[in-house]
């Protein structure tokens, strides 16, 4: 619509767009997100922890759980699934079992007053068994949450929700289970996340998972895109006139050093219009 | 979460996950049945309309310019995916936009099917005319929220496009043409940065009132979220029903389908997109432009609204035109779908 190259070298620098457009917020660093899983121990060492700042980290067993608590870790995170065949091919046993695995976990942490949120991937469907009902989901959910999880996040593992699945699964599990006891994490694999993500807040979920850069792939579809980039849900957020306390820039600035790292270009758009911009 | 690649090999296919997740529905345009199992999202309209904007908004806004006989294949397939809309390109000036300097043959090259419509863009009474001789038979003008950007443009201010506008929308009528209305920077200006939702009020308003059967509101440089969306459709409403609106959104920030479907609970039912996404943003080298029709198709089989298009089709013809201009699909339906097939 309107094509002039000529014009386009006068128009306002997206940075300053982006000032416009964008309600900065606060300077607080969000969760880290570790680059490796080998070095666990070294990394929960190493980081800084800063006051007011959470780092919690994902634990498979009773093993992983005295490790982590060794190297410092104050919250855990244990996942489970929705799908009997996710959860097999991950670790190797059936949901019931994973449940006594998650339950040995849960009450050493809570025993040591170490809070523990509850993971549900295939939220919305499975890479192997396809539709997941959102019954099943609110079932393994109400365990996790029965067994002492402060948080359920509820995955769309490999992107395929929709509004239209987003809502039905959350108005099954919200019979069981507070809104505020909830949160997302949408893979990005269909381009759906935001969407999804809007659909939750509309229905009274207020915590959102989501990754700098859209970190991450799809181990499912080779190529494919994985997590929802932090920069573009803060976007839509700060433009929705919700409070996050986070301040954009500085994502943004922890994304570019994150992608040079890794040597890969980011999957967020707000950053690949920033940057584009900042290139004129 | 949960990362075992050796795992992943023994997976469903995507394909098998798309016939599953996707409700591809028939090769035909209108209705067509929905899933069953998905309820409907209340306040949203049954039937939603897709114009497919790709070989006109899309290719006008690619480096590469795609020959001739390319653009009619590709339109010619578009046609046979249920689409009922789909603009075939534009009557400017090639100084301007040398993309479309072959609007004539274009238009007279494709196939014109029984139950789709070929809007073309018109600049003036010149290019209303040219159009016509072509065998047009709809036409759009694009008008802007913005004094800049309408400057910019088309050289004049936004009082003086009104004026040619007046004239192609008059000459319309009379040979009972049906015109569109575009309004640019409906939620934001490359030039001006805030636009406010009165200004894109009465710009609409203007239009509708000189003619216009829909005004489809832009947002030109993808910086909208659904609170800005949803405070510019809440400030046009109250001058234009929602039926006669449409939303164009470009998804350079990621937006797009989070603002459509804003604009869906709002009550709009016609949504703009572009095959594979194409066409870049001018305004920012390299950033994404229009959202990608696979993408919105997607979301709305998902929502149980009926679209009529044939996903699968779709994702054919933007295989096809992606591989002419030589360039990765926008469309992240496609790429995982396409990923998944060379596995």
């Amino acid at each position: 619509m309107g094509n002039l190259p000529s014009a386009a070298k006068h128009c306002l620098s997206y940075q300053q767009l982006l000032r416009e457009h964008l309600w900065s917020g606060e300077s607080v660093a969000g969760a880290l997100d570790p680059a490796q899983m080998a070095d666990h121990t070294e990394v929960m060492r190493g980081i800084h922890q800063y006051p007011g700042v959470r780092y919690p980290v994902l634990i498979p067993n009773l093993q992983g759980f005295h490790h982590a608590v060794a190297a410092g870790a104050t919250e855990i995170a244990v996942f489970g699934a929705a799908s009997e065949s996710f959860i097999k091919k991950n670790i190797n046993c059936s949901i019931e079992e994973s449940m006594g695995r998650f339950e040995e976990v849960i009450s050493s942490a809570r025993h040591m007053a170490i809070p523990v949120r509850g993971y549900v991937s295939c939220a919305l469907g499975c890479p192997y068994e396809g539709s997941i009902t959102p019954q099943k989901v609110t079932e393994v959910s109400k365990r996790l949450y029965g067994m002492g999880c402060y948080e359920i996040s509820l995955g769309d593992t490999i992107g395929v929700g929709t509004p239209g699945s987003m809502k039905m699964m959350l108005e099954s599990v919200m019979k069981e289970i507070p809104p505020g006891a909830l949160a997302v994490h949408c893979h990005d694999t269909y381009g759906q996340a935001l969407a999804n993500i809007l659909t939750a807040l509309q229905m009274g979920v207020n915590v959102v998972d989501s990754a700098v850069s859209g970190l991450g792939g799809c181990p499912y579809a080779k190529g494919a895109s994985g997590n929802v980039a932090t920069e573009d849900l803060i976007y839509m957020l700060n433009g929705m006139g919700l409070n996050t306390g986070v301040n954009l820039c500085k994502v943004m600035e922890a994304g570019d050093f994150i992608c040079k790292a890794v040597n890969k270009t980011t999957n967020s758009k707000v950053a690949q219009a920033a940057f584009k911009a900042r290139l004129e």
